[in-house]
């Protein structure tokens, strides 16, 4: 026999959707505890090449045929332009801490930044799979 | 499996098919609202999956399964590419297992559609970090704040709508459910 969800919102609902928010609140303290990056690195199909966060400057970047624009201004990267169909990348907005990515998947590109003082053994840990 | 006789079958081809219009049409509403006015980049509000939880409901999760992937093939040809599709189907997979878990009298007895929903949006995300893993190879805790936000707000609309909608549309006297 079939068990009919309650058409009301119950004290169980409730209690999850509280679960969820702590979550969140933790996962959102854990991201502020991330190191200011150095550098970024761009991942794409071709190989993984390594830019400095120091320089305001636009980079363009090819990639099975698409093409990104990656443009770093005070210590932040974004994507601002993009030719491939979904732009989800471009409504990524600004990344600028420690192993945060910025994901373009029609293009295969994957820019990632990196921080020098907390290390690469760590930076793994923010890493799943 | 249980045999249907032939005009229950057509009646259960019909009633997956008026799901599978129903799925099509949200579909197309959430694919005419522009990303830039999304509450969180990058993540859709997910409206098909309410046809999907209530054709659970009326028919069977078999019948789901069936209008799910009808739903995905379609909206792949009409305005798809080939990563949107390998990440609806890693979504709705996952989202189709917990469905078929909620669905057991321990969660339906204590949670109302919002809590399902909210469920099934978090492990269709889930899914579809699975899939970007994948196919980039690499993914960052970083993605699960959006991922654990977006759940509960999507999962929450979903969830007061289906709420909303009447009992007919859950409850099915012609008993069609069982075999597909």
């Amino acid at each position: 026999m079939q068990v009919f969800p309650k058409k009301k919102i119950t004290v169980s609902d409730i209690i999850l959707l509280i679960v969820m928010a702590a979550s969140a609140v933790i996962l959102f303290i854990f991201s502020l505890s991330g190191n200011a990056g150095d550098s970024f690195t761009v991942s794409t199909p071709q190989g993984e090449i390594s830019y400095p966060l120091g320089i305001n400057k636009t980079y363009e970047i090819e990639s099975r045929g698409i093409i990104l624009l990656v443009t770093v201004f005070d210590g932040r990267v974004a994507v601002t332009e993009s030719s491939c169909p979904d732009h989800t990348c471009e409504h990524s907005g600004e990344i600028s801490r420690d192993s945060e990515v910025i994901v373009c998947v029609p293009a295969g590109v994957v820019i990632k930044i990196i921080s020098e003082n907390s290390g690469q053994v760590q930076d793994e840990d923010f890493v799943i799979g | 499996m249980k045999t249907l006789s032939s005009d229950k079958k057509v009646r259960l081809i019909a009633e997956c098919a008026v799901f599978v219009g129903c799925a099509m049409m949200l579909s197309f509403v959430e694919a005419i609202i522009p990303i830039a006015v999304m509450p969180i980049p990058g993540f859709k509000i997910g409206l098909a999956n309410i046809a999907i939880t209530a054709a659970a409901y009326r028919l069977s999760i078999k019948s789901a399964a069936a209008v799910s992937f009808c739903r995905i093939i379609l909206t792949f040809f009409l305005f798809g590419n080939p990563t949107s599709l390998l990440f609806s189907l890693f979504g709705a997979s996952l989202s189709l297992v917990s469905l078929q878990i909620t669905k057991k009298h321990f969660f339906a007895s204590r949670f109302s559609f919002i809590g399902i929903s909210v469920i099934c949006a978090l492990s269709h995300n889930v899914g579809q970090l699975t899939a970007a893993l994948v196919l980039i190879g690499k993914a960052s805790l970083g993605y699960a704040l959006p991922l654990v936000i977006a759940s509960m707000i999507y999962g929450t609309l979903s969830g007061i709508i289906l709420n909303i909608l009447p009992e007919k549309i859950y409850i099915n006297n012609k008993r069609t459910e069982g075999a597909i």
